[in-house]
């Protein structure tokens, strides 16, 4: 697992919040809240399939199953 | 791989600051980052963990005992290990209960691990009380 996990999760909100004021901006109030909705999504699908390596790391270190 | 404590500390700073960083514009995404660096920081203990697992089991092996205790005894270390990774990460996002309810089901799940252990330990008492 590398650290270049934080930077991408990081770079996401960070883009998701400049668009959402844009869209906030031109009058799209719904458009920005699919954006936020699919940030959140994706970012979710990354920290979960990290959480699923982590303990497939841990039982296969402990020989658990 | 003596050093890296130093990658450690700093990828904790890192993650720190981004969760800063991000929590005035987007507070949803702290618990991510959190999670994020929380994961990266436990596979960076992982390596060093198999030596440490080896040569516990070359001490057990040395005494004469059943080498299922060992294995209950490793079971409720990576239970107790997890169930602390999972009650901080709901507690640091606001969410006491849950974390709370974690720890309980921990707790319960580890009881019911070392139940066997117990009883032996009950009927060895009982073995030297003539």
């Amino acid at each position: 697992m590398d650290v270049q996990m934080i930077f991408k999760i990081a770079a996401i909100g960070i883009v998701v919040a400049v668009l959402n004021q844009l869209l906030k901006n031109a009058q799209r109030e719904e458009m920005a809240t699919m954006v936020t909705l699919t940030g959140v999504v994706v970012v979710l699908m990354m920290v979960i399939s990290m959480i699923a390596d982590l303990f497939n790391a841990i039982q296969t270190m402990f020989q658990l199953y | 791989m003596d050093m890296d404590i130093f990658k450690i500390v700093i990828i904790g700073i890192m993650g720190t600051v981004f969760i800063v960083l991000i929590k005035k514009y987007n507070p949803e995404y702290q618990v991510f980052i959190s999670i994020a660096t929380g994961v990266i920081i436990l596979l960076f203990i992982y390596s060093y963990l198999g030596p440490i697992l080896a040569s516990f089991q070359q001490l057990w092996s040395r005494v004469d005992m059943d080498s299922r205790y060992f294995e209950i005894l490793m079971k409720v270390i990576v239970i107790a290990y997890v169930t602390e990774f999972g009650s901080q990460i709901c507690q640091d996002a606001g969410e006491k209960s849950i974390g709370m309810k974690i720890e309980l089901a921990g707790k319960v799940i580890i009881i019911y691990l070392s139940v066997p252990i117990v009883l032996s330990l009950i009927d060895f008492i009982i073995k030297l009380i003539p």
